[in-house]
């Protein structure tokens, strides 16, 4: 069984090249992803009760010269804790925070020949930090701040498992490679001297066209 | 003799297995699958029994069934696909319909190929496109039923529908009947002439009087000139005749008041059906709700009013106990309040939550039978004590019926109950002892991580503090409308880049801010107008422009009459 699967992997993989080399070089990229956000604060975990929270969004981009891709990304992320008192730092009241960063980013990718299978980025970019933060019937807090990003992670080519569909994506959507990816990104923002930044494990497809 | 007794017991036993079980009256409620109930029912012995209630159904009658509501005024049947009809019957013979209300459907029952003994008895069709539609060789029998605001009251377009149509009441329907080519009509009541119709066989265009047409109540008043217009000297439409139920409609409290210690005075709008007889007013420390039938209320007390409007219900037990002490949770700070929680009391109907700032007068709150409470507007600088007191005070709930001439067990003629009963606090509150005390001290909660708010730097700057009204309203502005567009959006980034330089320059001057207030006021004035209507803000911007034009014009004529 695992072999017969091995088998039809490796003959898909190799014959897709054959499709894909008929079309043309792509141009723009279009992403989206969910992951989970990891501030850069110490104390979260004991504030929210996790130490990651949820975010998603989205990217679009230009390519150049075949490995550089220039572009922009929206995401958002919400977490709900607590909050603690002003006196003696007891913990109160709940309270909603928000981010919305929002980056201009390059990224170099490793793609030495078309239709490579797996593929190797890294870059960065900046970062406006948006953020809002409410404690639940008490007061609002919300504000922007500049910051930056690296990232890197791995593309991986889904046109090869499975032709038929990577044919229908092109002909009804013009859709030329489809990757999934794994994305890490380390956010730097600050405001008051409070980071604001973190980690971001995030995972993705991305449709070039 | 034993043996043969024995015997004969046996022999009577066997009969009485042997013999298939009688008809059987199904109950019918909200939440039965009525198309299940009519696929296993027996065909020619079960009577499906609806209760009040308002039923979406598309019903397909596939077997010989009789269809009855508890309840005409209140058991309502209502297509739930609006094209088709709420009850359908094809090829099925002796089927009876009794005692529904068909509202607001496209088709209230449609009958084709029911050769024999569809009868539809007693119902009420209220404002349908078409109320029954027929045809192809159908024998049906349509008495006793009262058609109200349709489209159309009887179609027979198909042709062929052999009908009767016998003591009906017929009135503001757009189209009575189209092809009643072979139609049976007699001792019907009409609101409108028809030719060859009204003045033969004992129809009759009269002066119907329903208690209440547009509230859906079609009983008869004592102007009605359909009563005691049958055959037999029934009344006419849906509440005359053998079938008809004897429900009046339910009867609406109108006023509650305490009298003395022990007594209330109820009073109640009067039902205008004429063949209502009198009142009984139902009383309880329970609720009274949603019953139908005379066991439901043999063991309720009443007062029986005759046919008086209004009734003094004496001798009430206002007895109180005093509940248990109300033990008090927790009381936690929030920003200029507390929110105190407690374990409710045993038998308390009302709670009083008292607070002393130091230094302060003593203040409370009265509450209902709740557990929970936030002390609003209080001061961060002091320290209250909280405490609580639980009382208790005997409430009564009322209930009034209407009632024919009769109400035993066996003949029940009352009206159903209002879905709300009336409720009456009355007696001695009696207090429990007082809770345990708590003392806290309102404080404002920090977020983690504490993070700046970045208003709108220039104008908090001019008029001094962030909450300014004038500020607020460029808050809303941003929220609701920059914020929403990409432009504006971007435009709101790029303020808050450079804001906080032009705001910490007019920190600085004095001066500046009466002149940046002034230059603000404009756009303040055009951005409320945004936040209450685009509309109104382009109108005022035009009428603006139309003033200037018109004074500009009106300037430039007196200067040339003046040249």
């Amino acid at each position: 069984m695992i072999f017969r699967s091995t088998v039809f992997l490796c003959m898909s993989l190799v014959f897709s090249g054959q499709l894909l080399a008929e079309k043309k070089s792509p141009t723009w990229m279009f992403e989206f992803h969910a992951g989970l956000f990891e501030p850069e604060l110490s104390d979260w975990d004991q504030h929210y009760g996790n130490e990651k929270f949820p975010e998603l969004g989205f990217s679009y981009a230009y390519r150049f010269l075949s490995v550089i891709d220039v572009g922009a990304s929206i995401g958002y992320g919400k977490d709900r804790g607590t909050g603690q008192l002003l006196s003696n730092s007891a913990v109160a009241g709940s309270v909603e925070y928000q981010i919305i960063p929002i980056e201009i980013f390059a990224l170099l990718r490793g793609r030495v020949y078309e239709n490579q299978w797996i593929v190797p980025y890294i870059g960065g970019g900046y970062t406006r930090f948006v953020y809002r933060q409410e404690i639940v019937g008490q007061s609002k807090a919300q504000g922007s701040v500049n910051g930056s990003h690296v990232r890197m992670g791995l593309q991986f080519l889904l046109d090869a498992l499975d032709q038929t569909a990577a044919q229908g994506m092109y002909r009804r959507w013009g859709v030329l490679n489809s990757y999934l990816y794994f994305d890490y990104k380390q956010t730097t923002a600050e405001v008051n001297d409070i980071a604001l930044g973190g980690n971001s494990y995030k995972v993705g497809v991305m449709f070039e066209f | 003799m034993i043996f043969f007794r024995v015997t004969s017991l046996l022999f009577i036993l066997c009969l009485l297995i042997s013999f298939p079980a009688g008809a059987e009256d199904i109950s019918v409620d909200s939440s039965s699958d009525i198309q299940s109930l009519i696929d296993e029912a027996v065909a020619n012995q079960d009577v499906l029994v609806f209760e009040p209630g308002t039923y979406e159904v598309n019903i397909e009658l596939t077997k010989n069934l009789d269809l009855r509501g508890r309840d005409t005024t209140n058991t309502f049947l209502v297509s739930a696909n609006g094209s088709e009809p709420a009850i359908s019957i094809n090829d099925v013979n002796n089927i009876s319909i009794r005692n529904f209300t068909f509202s607001d459907n496209d088709v209230g029952i449609r009958i084709f190929d029911s050769v024999a003994g569809v009868d539809i008895t007693n119902n009420v069709f209220d404002n349908n496109v078409t109320a029954i539609e027929a045809g192809n060789f159908s024998n049906i029998d349509i008495e006793n039923n009262t058609f109200f605001n349709n489209d159309l009251g009887i179609d027979d377009s198909n042709s062929g529908a052999e009908i009767r149509i016998y003591q009906n009441i017929f009135f503001n329907n757009s189209v009575t009947f189209s092809n009643s080519a072979n139609f049976s009509i007699t001792y019907n009541c009409f609101n409108v002439v028809l030719e060859d119709i009204t003045g033969v066989n004992n129809n009759i265009d009269a002066e119907v009087s329903f208690v209440d047409q547009e509230d859906g109540d079609f009983h008869l008043t004592e102007d009605s000139e359909c009563r005691e217009k049958g055959e037999t000297e029934d009344d006419l439409g849906a509440y005359g005749g053998v079938n008809a139920d004897l429900i009046p409609n339910a009867v609406v409290i109108s006023g509650t008041e305490k009298i003395g210690t022990d007594s209330v005075a109820v009073s109640w709008n009067e039902n205008l059906d004429y063949r209502v007889e009198g009142y009984k007013v139902y009383y309880s420390i329970s609720e009274l709700k949603g019953l139908h039938s005379f066991s439901d209320r043999e063991n309720i007390s009443f007062v029986d009013a005759e046919d008086n409007l209004e009734v003094v219900v004496t001798g009430l037990d206002v007895s109180a106990t005093s509940p248990e002490k109300p033990a008090l949770l927790s009381v936690t700070p929030r920003d200029k309040k507390l929110l105190v929680r407690w374990t409710q009391s045993e038998d308390a109907t009302s709670y009083t939550l008292y607070y002393q700032g130091q230094g302060d007068s003593e203040k409370n709150e009265t509450l209902g039978a709740v557990d929970s409470y936030t002390i609003l507007d209080l001061s961060n600088d002091i320290t209250y004590d909280v405490w609580l007191v639980a009382h208790f005070q005997k409430q009564y709930h009322f209930q009034v019926a209407a009632y024919l001439e009769s109400s035993t067990e066996s003949d029940f003629r009352e009206s159903s109950f209002v879905l709300n009963d009336t409720t009456v606090d009355i007696g001695e509150k009696a207090d429990s002892v007082i809770s345990n005390k708590i003392s806290a001290r309102p404080e404002k909660i920090v977020a983690y991580p504490d993070l700046p708010n970045e208003g709108c730097f220039i104008a908090t700057a001019a008029f001094g503090y962030y909450s300014a009204h004038e500020v607020q309203i460029l808050r809303d502005f941003r929220d609701q409308t920059l914020l929403t567009t990409e432009f504006g959006a971007s435009f709101v980034h790029w303020y808050y880049e450079h804001g906080p330089k032009a705001a910490n320059v007019i920190n600085k001057y004095e001066f500046l801010k009466s002149i940046v207030r002034v230059a603000l006021y404009p756009l303040i004035i055009s951005v409320a107008l945004i936040n209450i209507s685009f509309t109104l803000f382009i109108l005022t911007l035009l009428a603006l422009i139309a003033g200037s034009v018109m004074a500009f014009l009106s300037i430039a004529n007196r200067n040339k009459v003046a040249l």
